[in-house]
């Protein structure tokens, strides 16, 4: 799903850390929609997602420094993305909300036949509702297509831990989908 | 493994292409997991990618340059924290700055370039030229903050912001959180 030229990053990013700013933004470049994927997908908001993505990019040039190798590149940007929005959730005291998913749902039009895109549009509305935590490790696992270990390192918790926020969301996630009676 | 641990195994392989040996054969001879397992593609496959949240070129565009601007004023900001004790006369620029405002940048858009000595640090002229139109619209709370650094030392031109400039200034920056 992720299709990040890792070679061509680390060439950049070689350059951009002799100060090159034009490689800086040949980074960007690459890395703006994936890195705005996930800030929407957290947020919801388009405005605000490309606001936490640039925030990112701009936090990335400062602490270059302080990327170390050990991650690949855009798990790290990820990683800042990640924080950004979830201060941003927190700062906007985004809660999650009361009725459950599946109340949501059967309260909705119940109409079956959905167009397929549709269906995508809302259950990315639904992701939103999901606890930030689940949210952000679903996303990154699922769309980023990060291992379990990698998101656990980003979001400094436990490998158990991540697992388990996994398991909620795709439980949530399924129990929407039934009653949506799209999932056989 | 028995069906409740494959069925949790299962919810952390969604999104992967392929099944561990183990719990393929649990699906080959079990229909509650098969079908389980079958739901779980399904959502999977309505997920969607990030693809679908492709920006076009000009905003991304627009993004680098954005972005490309907010790193020149921070970097001014380095320089100028170097160069002078500029807070102390920041409260004098915030006041300075509503009194001031448009004459000011067209005073500047003549030339800071070289203030001091110092290399051009300022943001991309679109910015300015803009600014300097009266399209205030397009002025970013980071043009803005820029402005407020600079502004002390131009000591000038108090009389051209009209009311509605000002208010306009005042209702959209906070000026303080700027500072
Ligand atoms: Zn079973």
């Amino acid at each position: 799903m992720v299709k990040i030229d890792n070679d061509r990053i680390n060439n950049l990013l070689a350059q951009a850390r002799q100060g090159d700013r034009q490689a800086f933004s040949e980074i960007v470049r690459i890395m703006m929609n994936p890195v705005v994927a996930l800030t929407y997908k957290m947020t919801q908001e388009k405005d605000s997602a490309l606001d936490l993505a640039q925030d990112t990019f701009i936090s990335a040039w400062e602490n270059l420094d302080s990327f170390k190798g050990e991650s690949r590149f855009y798990s790290w940007i990820y990683r800042i993305a990640a924080n950004k929005s979830l201060n941003y959730l927190k700062r906007e005291g985004r809660k999650v909300g009361d009725r459950s998913l599946t109340e949501q749902v059967a309260s909705e039009n119940p109409a079956r036949e959905l167009e397929q895109k549709e269906l995508k549009g809302r259950i990315l509305s639904f992701m939103s509702q999901l606890p930030p935590q689940q949210r952000l490790v679903f996303e990154l696992r699922f769309y980023k297509q990060l291992s379990f270990e990698e998101v656990a390192g980003h979001t400094d918790k436990a490998l158990g831990t991540v697992k388990t926020l996994y398991r909620e969301a795709v439980k949530k996630l399924r129990e929407v989908a039934l009653a949506e009676g799209w999932a056989q | 493994m028995n069906c409740q641990q494959i069925k949790d195994e299962l919810m952390l392989l969604v999104g992967s292409d392929q099944l561990p040996d183990e719990i393929q054969k649990h699906l080959d001879t079990c229909d509650d997991c098969r079908k389980f397992w079958s739901e779980l593609v399904s959502l999977a496959e309505s997920m969607g990618t990030d693809d679908e949240f492709r920006l076009d070129r000009a905003t991304i565009e627009a993004a680098v340059s954005n972005i490309d601007r907010r790193i020149d004023l921070r970097e001014l900001d380095r320089v100028v924290e170097v160069g002078a004790s500029w807070k102390a006369w920041v409260p004098a620029a915030a006041a300075m700055f509503l009194l001031v405002g448009i004459s000011l940048i067209v005073y500047m858009v003549g030339g800071f370039g070289d203030r001091n000595g110092q290399a051009d640090l300022s943001p991309k002229d679109s910015t300015w030229v803009i600014f300097v139109n009266g399209e205030l619209d397009a002025l970013d709370e980071n043009a803005v903050a820029y402005i407020l650094h600079q502004s002390a030392s131009y000591e000038m031109l108090a009389e051209d912001l009209t009311d509605e400039e000002l208010e306009y200034l005042e209702n959209n920056f906070d000026v303080e959180d700027i500072l």
